[in-house]
């Protein structure tokens, strides 16, 4: 009864034709944890540790886990942040609707978004910027869940880039001030304002979807790559991760990552979605919920996060690892994390300090990504005097 | 989905730093390694990043409503236990917290409160 599929996209060109790769999750069992709830077709991995109870699914691999795998993160290990339960979509009745100010309004099937266009590959590190909370949840409880250092993986998404699709509609790349693309979800979700909202044109209703925007110059920037994914590791995507097809906004936190994505609209104003405001914002630490309510908070566009933020965390020694003293007398142990920036600003150097911040000594930092290349040196001497 | 595990899990091309592209973006995570004396090892072990704003993370953490973005200082306490088994001491290593209703971690401690807040006392905003 599943309308997704794991056959990928059979036939089309460039796909992976490795059947191996998709072998193993076919006969994996429903997780018992599931049943009974909308979300009981899809396959999960039991590993993951779930955050919000049963349902709606939000999760993230133990970190010894995700150590394990290193710079690429298996799909089923990968964070899921839901709000709801997962849309039943299928690849070929699914439509994305591209309107608003755009000249020429399309609608695409998902054959037309994936081979009408060029197509994109690269890796990209996808985290909810809730990583982390729960340290923050011990000081004073904020109003999410308690995420650890897990909530961050990293895969390689395939997809046709946003400024392909807006330039077919119409829209002039240099044309750009005072414009916002907008991105909208298929899933129903709770009315977060509990509100009509702000604007009378468009009130909000008991359910909502989820929805947010970007510039117009972040989204036709070539250096951007913001794209409209459907692959994620040569296959489609798994219905957690969006199938059959997401916003990846490659710097940003996930929040911005519009999953099961069915509109996309130019607009002369930022998104009017009660996502767009009432979440993923950084406000001031004296301000409550209430404050927030009460006070307009939540409609200061100056709190708004996009870029992740610069983190590390040490997944070795993990927690509660012990080590026999006489064995390791004189000996080395190698400490052993992850490190991220945002908005494609590489991390220059991670430091340990092992005298609480009085001295500081250079880890080692294995480079695996290739940056994109919009920042190619203009000839072979300058490359040479940089190696 | 593909259900990998990590003895199979690298069919995937290896990437590498080209200093040609120094300038160009980057939309990955890195990982690093540190080799540690025991010998240097006190009471705890500290991370922290810089990136190309040569700002490094923030050393004290800043609470918000949402709780998001949180990047101060990883911090891992390093204990001297006995090992319940074999009766020799160990180096037992203390993350600041495990991920949801899992218990345990120093901040959870230092907080005086049950090791899990549990998920969202606010929960009319999260709902």
């Amino acid at each position: 009864m599943t309308p997704w599929k794991n056959n990928r996209n059979e036939g089309r060109e460039g796909d992976p034709v490795d059947k191996s790769k998709a072998k193993h999750w076919i006969d994996l069992p429903c997780d018992s944890r599931d049943v009974g709830t909308p979300d009981e077709w899809i396959p999960r991995d039991g590993r993951l540790v779930r955050l919000t109870g049963r349902h709606p699914f939000n999760c993230e691999p133990p970190t010894g886990e995700l150590a394990k795998e290193g710079f690429f993160t298996p799909p089923n290990l990968h964070i899921i942040r839901n709000h709801g339960a997962v849309p039943q979509l299928s690849w070929e009745t699914h439509i994305v609707k591209i309107g608003g100010v755009v000249p020429t309004p399309m609608e695409l099937s998902m054959d037309e978004l994936s081979g009408d266009y060029p197509n994109t590959e690269f890796p990209v590190s996808i985290s909810c910027c809730g990583n982390r909370r729960k340290e923050l949840n011990m000081v004073k409880q904020t109003i999410g869940f308690n995420w650890g250092t897990g909530a961050m993986g990293t895969c390689i998404y395939k997809g046709t880039l946003v400024r392909d699709l807006l330039i077919r509609a119409g829209i002039d790349p240099n044309d750009t001030v005072g414009k916002f693309v907008e991105f909208i979800g298929t899933d129903d979700l709770p009315n977060k304002a509990g509100d009509k909202g702000p604007f009378e044109d468009e009130p909000w209703g008991d359910k909502v979807k989820y929805g947010t925007s970007i510039s117009l110059a972040h989204a036709m920037a070539l250096e951007s790559e913001v794209m409209i994914a459907f692959q994620c590791n040569g296959e489609r995507l798994h219905p957690d991760r969006g199938y059959p097809c997401r916003l990846v906004i490659p710097g940003y936190i996930g929040g911005r990552m519009i999953k099961w994505l069915a509109q996309i609209n130019v607009l002369t104003h930022e998104s009017h979605n009660c996502y767009h405001y009432w979440d993923n914002k950084y406000m001031p630490p004296q301000v409550t919920a209430e404050m927030a309510a009460k006070d307009g908070w939540w409609y200061k566009q100056e709190y708004i996060i996009n870029e992740l933020s610069l983190n590390s965390v040490i997944t070795y020694p993990n927690h509660n690892d012990t080590l026999p003293l006489a064995t390791y007398i004189d000996k080395k142990i190698e400490l052993k994390g992850y490190a991220h920036a945002g908005g494609g600003r590489p991390v220059t150097r991670v430091e340990i300090s092992t005298t609480r911040g009085e001295t500081w000594d250079l880890a080692t930092i294995h480079r695996q990504e290739q940056p994109n290349p919009y920042g190619t040196f203009s000839n072979d001497d300058d490359e040479e005097k940089w190696r | 989905m593909t259900l990998y595990n990590h003895r199979d899990s690298n069919p995937l091309p290896t990437l590498c730093l080209n200093s040609k592209f120094f300038l160009g973006k980057y939309w990955c995570w890195v990982w690093w390694t540190f080799e540690v004396d025991t010998a240097q090892l006190q009471d705890e072990i500290w991370v922290r990043a810089w990136d190309t704003s040569n700002s490094p993370q923030p050393e004290k953490l800043t609470w918000t409503l949402m709780g998001q973005s949180s990047n101060h200082f990883f911090r891992v306490k390093v204990h001297i236990d006995t090992d319940e088994n074999s009766g020799k001491p160990v180096y037992r290593f203390e993350h600041p917290t495990q991920p949801g209703q899992q218990t345990g971690g120093w901040a959870t401690r230092i907080a005086d409160k049950v090791p899990s807040a549990g998920y969202g006392k606010i929960n009319y905003l999260q709902e």
